[in-house]
């Protein structure tokens, strides 16, 4: 009952978000220079063909009026018509959205595997020399861009070792199996750097929690240091951890249009930046909506998990 | 603890390898199986009326078959319609073929090619001006089709070969109120199958189809790939069989490849500095050729282009039936620049270039700007993307200059007209160029290549004597091929077509 309603206060809290994050989409995107009818005239411009696609766009109405149609068309699962192709905006980023996520979670998936024993390991050998090891290797991590990472991985083990397939072709509805060997190595991409931040941060909480007085007790009562550091300890670090994964969650998703790119994937990220290169509003405006979207189910997942993971809060 | 974590290393290690193993499947050895491109972009659309992108082209292709086709050296051939005739200047009559179906088993004849014709002119349309000579069309008898002209115009045939020559089924057009879009019907060697946006489009082949004798794969798949270090890494591990647009400098680590092939031909597609003839800063003759004879031509083919392409002189190319005449040649003589320069009183020139901001344009602008550095000019690159810089430049007119390409058009006088026309939208000076217009006439009385030839040549003479543009490099058409493809030929266009094409 108290997990209800804390969903409830989240979710309500969660539209005036929603609402402004949209807002400013909508006008920072007609601040990107460029005529959307030059763009969709291309090569076949001529001063009558500018003059009709731009009629037929509307974008002659007032900018507050267009927003206005939009949000509340939006909120009722209609996200409009594209400029490019006249096709419906929800149907194209339903067809797009299954890849990414499917991209998100396994790269989270990593994330967390690669960061979370990581980080445990590292907090324990405070100060040797293998901390200092894996905490360079993390720092280096973070400091890695992904579509190089990307690229290195191609070249490691597409092209070299042949163990997964190479960039491009991928289709998760045609054939779920291959797409899903192909999503490995961008979801190595996309999730190492991802799990170098947790690998920092669990260790940092991690060595304040070994460092406490009921750790100290725990180990004057002869607990074994398996169950100290993987039950009590890991366990009192698990705010900082739930925060740290909630956050990646958003940098995955922006991470995505990078790593898409890289391995000629067609998600939601590649759609964004060909939206952007035809000044195709409507599409631009539904990714940033479906992104925001996600990214504030998952603070409400972490807000949420606080409460379970931690029966002081309430 | 040393334990447990060799483990974990060993078990992520398994878990790889079987991630590694499972699935397996890669290209079968069958050859009839699916020809795998990666294409540039997506499809504007699959409507040939609606779409905007040369990028097009290749993926219509197949599904549309077009009246007139075209030789790899663009001159026309037959295709949907199998001879024409020209009674006057401004007449032209097509024979089709007999027994072509579109591939909603409707029949191609006289009627169908009105329809399509009217539907190129009428309402939605992004081709009107490629058919803006065309008073009427009429069907004079079942496979008979006569175009009647306002005035002459030569380049009609070659328009046919294009856009406004791709036949769609009347029938499937009504059906779906006239947007075709997404559901393409025409009377080519493959159907439409399916099209996911922005992923890939397939097709599949068409059983009664017209020229059941050619060679042609039994599906292809063209897999949207816009990133070129992508595209190539997808062919080089067997993702693809065909990998549109290399970038020249990905080909030399290509030719070195295993398993691939390259195809390097000639293309139109020209780079070049769009000019404002009429601009304060570039609006005297002199200062333009100046600019030209600046230019080290072939030291920006070998840097810039890696030296796969030519030299440009004129907008076409040489080894093309339109070629410029010898006279028309692009020196480089920084002392006569100097020299024009300080003869037009512009000797400390300063002027402002839009570039497309991609890193092998800026490479050219950055050469460019050393190069007229060199004779004394000022040129501040103002890189923009390239929706941002067709539209400042083509539309507000904001600088003087701007270096993009010319991907070129089926017809020489289609070139001349949008670039060097006073109503061409691709010229900002809004005046033709001197002698052009006269010139082009010339080009127009007859459609055979050998009578328009005198007219062209003029034509390329006055467009050289004004320099009313910057030519510099003809960059190649660059196709990666994997070693199973076989039958492959590009065109001058760099459109290539893919019947022919087998997979051994």
């Amino acid at each position: 009952m108290r997990i209800l309603r804390v969903v409830g206060t989240c979710l309500v809290a969660a539209i005036p978000t929603l609402i402004l994050a949209t807002l400013i989409v909508f006008m920072l995107q007609r601040l990107i220079p460029g005529d959307p009818a030059v763009a969709i005239a291309g090569e076949y411009a001529t001063p009558e063909n500018l003059e009709r696609i731009r009629e037929e766009l509307g974008l002659n109405q007032p900018l507050i009026m267009q927003y206005l149609t939009w949000i509340g068309n939006a909120f009722t699962g209609d996200l409009g018509t594209s400029f490019q192709t006249g096709e419906s905006i929800t149907a194209l980023v339903m067809q797009r959205l299954p890849l990414t996520a499917l991209l998100t979670l396994m790269a989270l998936l990593v994330a967390i595997l690669v960061g979370l024993p990581t980080g445990v390991i590292a907090a324990q050998k405070v100060d040797t020399a293998f901390d200092r090891f894996l905490t360079t290797g993390a720092t280096f991590g973070i400091a890695i861009p992904n579509f190089w990472l990307g690229m290195m991985l191609i070249i490691v083990f597409a092209l070299n070792l042949g163990w997964f397939p190479g960039p491009g072709g991928v289709s998760l509805q045609d054939d779920p199996a291959g797409a899903l060997r192909a999503l490995v190595l961008p979801a190595l991409a996309l999730g190492l750097v991802g799990g170098a931040e947790i690998c920092r941060q669990v260790r940092s909480a991690m060595v304040e929690s070994l460092s406490t007085d009921y750790v100290r007790t725990h180990r004057a009562k002869g607990l074994s240091n398996r169950s100290i550091v993987w039950k009590h300890a890991l366990k009192n670090s698990s705010l900082p951890f739930a925060t740290i994964v909630g956050l990646q969650v958003s940098r995955l998703i922006g991470g995505a249009v990078v790593v898409e790119a890289v391995f000629g994937l067609s998600g939601i990220g590649s759609l964004a930046v060909e939206a952007t290169n035809q000044r195709d509003y409507g599409v631009i405006q539904a990714v940033v909506f479906v992104a925001a979207v996600i990214v504030l189910l998952t603070n409400l997942i972490v807000d949420v998990s606080y409460r379970l993971l931690d029966p002081r809060i309430r | 603890m040393t334990f447990r974590s060799r483990a974990g290393a060993v078990a992520a290690a398994l878990l790889l390898s079987v991630v590694a193993a499972c699935g397996g499947g890669g290209s079968s050895d069958d050859a009839d199986r699916t020809l795998r491109v990666a294409a540039v972009s997506d499809a504007s659309s699959l409507d040939p009326i609606r779409g905007n992108a040369g990028t097009d082209h290749i993926l219509l292709y197949p599904i549309y078959d077009t009246l007139i086709s075209y030789t790899e050296g663009l001159e026309a051939e037959p295709g949907l319609a199998e001879s024409w005739e020209q009674p006057s200047p401004t007449e032209l009559v097509l024979k089709l073929r007999e027994g072509v179906t579109f591939h909603d088993g409707e029949p191609l004849n006289a009627e169908a090619v009105v329809y399509n014709f009217e539907r190129a002119v009428g309402e939605g349309s992004n081709i009107q001006a490629d058919l803006a000579a065309v008073e009427s069309a009429t069907a004079v008898d079942e496979y008979t089709v006569s175009y009647k002209l306002k005035y002459a115009d030569a380049s009609l045939l070659l328009v046919l070969a294009d856009r406004a020559g791709m036949m769609v089924s009347p029938k499937a057009a009504e059906a779906a109120g006239g947007d075709l879009s997404t559901k393409p019907v025409g009377a080519g060697g493959w159907e439409f199958v399916e099209w996911k946006r922005g992923a890939v489009i397939k097709v599949k082949r068409y059983a009664d189809y017209w020229d059941s004798e050619s060679d042609r794969v039994s599906a292809i798949d063209f897999n949207i790939i816009p990133d070129p270090k992508t595209r190539v890494t997808s062919l080089r591990s067997g993702q693809q069989d065909v990998v549109m647009d290399v970038s020249p400098s990905d080909a030399e680590s290509l030719e070195k490849a295993d398993g691939v092939e390259l195809s390097d031909t000639p293309r139109v597609n020209i780079n070049q500095v769009y000019v404002n003839t009429a601009s304060e800063e570039l609006g005297d003759p002199r200062v333009r050729k100046a600019l030209s004879l600046a230019i080290d031509r072939e030291a920006l083919l070998k840097s810039a282009y890696f030296g796969r392409g030519s030299v440009a002189h004129g907008a076409l190319p040489n080894d093309y039936w339109a070629e410029p005449p010898a006279s028309v040649k692009s020196e480089f003589d920084p002392d006569q620049a100097k020299k024009l320069l300080a003869d037009a009183g512009k000797s400390d020139l300063t002027f402002d270039m839009i570039a497309n901001a991609d890193s092998a344009t800026i490479r050219v602008a950055e050469i460019l700007k050393q190069q007229w550095a060199d004779v004394g000019v000022t040129m501040n690159i103002r890189p923009l993307e390239i929706v941002q810089g067709t539209s400042d430049y083509f539309n507000d007119r904001k600088t003087p200059a701007y270096l993009s390409q010319w991907t070129g058009r089926p017809d020489p006088a289609m070139t001349y007209r949008l670039l060097f026309s006073a109503d061409g939208y691709f010229n900002t000076s809004d005046k033709w160029t001197p002698g052009l217009e006269e010139a082009l006439k010339k080009s127009d009385a007859s459609t055979e290549p050998s009578e328009r030839k005198a007219g062209f040549d003029e034509a390329a003479e006055a467009v050289f004597k004004d320099t009313s543009f910057l030519p510099l490099v003809f960059g190649n058409s660059i196709v990666g091929l994997s070693d199973d493809v076989e039958g492959f030929a590009n065109n001058l266009l760099g459109k290539p077509k893919f019947k022919g094409v087998t997979l051994g």
